[in-house]
């Protein structure tokens, strides 16, 4: 799996981008609506302040305005209280200015609103402090009276920045667990995938026969066609090997049938094309059981079964006893119990056949196999003590394309079946002499198939 | 010696018997499966060289068919398919030996010698081996000091496909074969608690567990 092209990845990008920005969207608006909800809290509130200190103002007849300020708020008079009002009138002769006492010297830098019109604005305090300031202008007697009223925004700043953090802070849990939880929800919506991964792995290997079909619906057809296509390969497998043994059949019986016509008492003294004949009858053999053997290898070895030891081994050693009843000879199989390895069972029976068989017609009492899995490829042994082989005819036979010399008959044949399944499977076959038994050893390390490195 | 060829080779197969009486044998031949069976249980041959691909009844059902009534005539399979797989069903089938076309006469005549020397002598209905008699009228066995020891119906079933081919390793399959119809489904572990009780009552060296192979019964040989 690729970065850029990574399922779970793209699937998490967008879950969680568009979950941080729902949460910025959402704390935002939330965050707005409240500043606005205050201010016109507030507003309110101002508003009828200013109709209280409208209604406490006098104007005497020379225009002059006066505020009775013990009816208003007392938190006016306290100087800086944060609380102030600031009445101006103008068009008189004498523009007149009336401050709460709570601003001091301080004058509020109003704008200047056309006759009837009301603001509300943000300004600067006397203390430099944020301030909320509502201005309404009134005509008065063909003169404009400004009020406004002012309130220091700090403290609910203060609360509405407390409550911000606080938002923000259970936003970004929400936001996190959430991403965890989406997180978590596509690692287990992927792992029907990783299953299948294993499986084909497994499957690679030989251990099973096909995927397990216990997944979601999204993936079930996919694996359903991957186990009818892996049954057709096997049906085909097992069609095109009993064709070839019904071919093998055809051809061999005639073939036996003419080598025997070739001691007709017609033939008699025929010597030299008798001799002839059957040099060509067994060479045609051999090259039938050659070609034969070969297409039957060279099918895929992951559509076969995989190779039980146990049961070939087991019912090889008992048939190979049971022909060669008449010697007794004790054969000790080490394996660890239960093992199953990613070849051909049909091969390997063939392969360890022969071995076997040749182990048998050189074993004086004892023939040892031992099959071990090391790193990726399976060693095998197998080993007597017969007479062994000389070192000379050692080099003889491990080299490639050096025919078996029949000493005793199936000998040369056997181990030249053995070493074109070994070749089959990519591995290495070498002879030596048996330092446990004393006699022959053969040597076959066969790697693990592996068609693809997946990670 | 007698022997009987069943091969549907017609020209191979007389070719074969031409051979083998030059070679001493008496030799009967016959080219079909049916024909084959039948005859090998009416005359007692010495031997059987048997084709696997016959027509009318495949050479390994007249094998097992004649295994299962206890015809112990030894038996060589002839055959093309060559495979170890083969061989190994073939001879888990009760076959003495195998075979494979093309042969040489020689090395059949060599095998057919070697396998007739295999089973021990049947003599007024019983059977003895290694100091053991299997008595078939009584159903029960008799050992070397002359105890007698009742068998049941199963045990003794058993018993006698031993007594029948004692240097013969029997998997465990071929025994249930000998006890059950193939169409039964039985577990197999249903021979070891035969194997047991027999065990018990000949003595525990008697029958040989030999890992992954089967079962042999090697009285006197001990472990």
């Amino acid at each position: 799996m690729t970065r850029q092209n990574s399922v779970k990845r793209k699937l998490l990008t967008t879950l969680v981008v568009s979950l941080a920005a729902m949460f910025f969207l959402l704390w935002w608006v939330v965050s707005g609506a409240l500043q606005e909800l205050t201010a016109n809290y507030l507003e309110d509130r101002m508003e009828l302040e200013i109709a209280s200190i409208l209604a406490e103002l006098a104007l005497d007849s020379t225009d002059f305005i006066s505020l009775n300020d013990y009816h208003v708020d007392a938190l006016f008079r306290f100087a800086f209280s944060g609380y102030y009002y600031q009445i101006s009138l103008q068009g008189a002769e004498n523009p007149q200015l009336l401050r709460s006492r709570s601003l001091e010297q301080f004058t509020l830098a109003l704008p200047t609103l056309p006759m009837g019109g009301k603001a509300r604005l943000f300004i600067k305090g006397p203390k430099n402090e944020n301030l909320l300031a509502l201005v309404q202008t009134i005509p008065l007697r063909g003169k404009t009276l400004t009020v406004a009223v002012a309130e220091d925004l700090t403290p609910i700043e203060e609360d509405l920045n407390r409550f911000q953090w606080i938002y923000s802070l259970i936003s970004l849990l929400f936001l996190g667990v959430l991403t965890l939880t989406h997180v978590m929800a596509v690692r287990r919506a992927m792992l029907p995938i990783e299953q299948i991964h294993r499986d084909v792995i497994q499957l690679e290997m030989g251990r099973i026969r096909k995927l397990r079909d216990d997944v979601p619906e999204e993936v079930k057809h996919v694996v359903n066609h991957i186990n009818r296509l892996l049954l057709r390969m096997e049906q085909r497998l097992v069609r095109s090997r009993s064709t070839i043994a019904n071919l093998a059949h055809a051809l061999k019986n005639p073939l036996a049938t003419f080598s025997h016509l070739l001691h007709h008492p017609v033939l008699d003294g025929e010597v030299a094309l008798q001799k002839e004949l059957e040099e060509r009858i067994a060479l045609l053999n051999e090259l039938i059981e050659r070609e034969l053997r070969r297409a039957r290898l060279a099918d895929h070895p992951l559509s076969g079964s995989f190779f039980s030891p146990e049961q070939s081994l087991g019912a090889l050693t008992r048939t190979l006893k049971n022909i060669n009843f008449h010697k007794n000879i004790e054969v000790s199989m080490d394996f660890s119990p239960g093992l199953l390895l990613p070849f051909d069972q049909e091969d390997m029976t063939e392969m360890f056949g022969n071995l076997l068989d040749n182990a048998f017609k050189w074993a004086n009492e004892r023939i040892s196999v031992t099959l071990e899995e090391r790193e990726m490829a399976t060693h095998i042994w197998v080993e007597d003590d017969g007479p062994g082989v000389n070192p000379a005819e050692i080099d003889s036979l491990s080299q490639r394309g050096v025919r078996f010399d029949e000493t005793r008959p199936g000998h040369g044949l056997g181990l030249a079946i053995v070493r074109e399944t070994v070749e089959h499977y990519e591995g290495t076959i070498r002879f030596m002499h048996s330092p446990t038994l004393g006699g022959f050893r053969v040597e076959v390390v066969l790697p693990v198939p592996r068609l693809h490195p997946f990670q | 010696m007698r022997i009987l060829i069943i091969e549907d080779d017609q020209v191979l197969a007389n070719q074969l018997k031409r051979k083998l009486e030059a070679a001493h044998f008496a030799v009967d031949m016959v080219y079909n499966g049916t024909d084959g069976e039948a005859m090998g249980n009416e005359t007692v041959y010495h031997a059987v060289v048997l084709d696997l691909g016959l027509p009318g009844q495949s050479g390994l059902t007249i094998l097992k068919n004649w295994r299962k009534n206890n015809n112990i005539v030894p038996v060589i399979i002839l055959t093309a398919r060559n495979t170890w797989q083969e061989r190994v069903q073939g001879i888990d089938a009760g076959a003495d030996d195998y075979l494979g076309k093309p042969f040489h006469v020689e090395e059949l005549v060599a095998r057919l010698k070697a396998i007739t020397h295999r089973y021990s002598a049947r003599s007024q209905g019983k059977w003895r081996v290694g100091g053991f008699c299997l008595d078939e009228e009584r159903q029960c066995i008799t050992k070397e000091d002359g105890e007698t020891v009742a068998l049941t119906a199963m045990e003794f079933r058993l018993m006698r496909v031993f007594m029948l081919a004692p240097t013969r390793i029997h998997s465990k399959e071929s025994l249930l074969e000998a006890l059950y119809d193939l169409d039964k489904e039985v577990d197999h572990n249903i021979i070891e608690v035969y194997i047991n009780h027999l065990r018990k009552k000949l003595g525990k060296e008697s029958f040989r567990t030999l890992r992954w192979q089967g079962y042999l019964f090697a009285p006197g040989e001990g472990e």
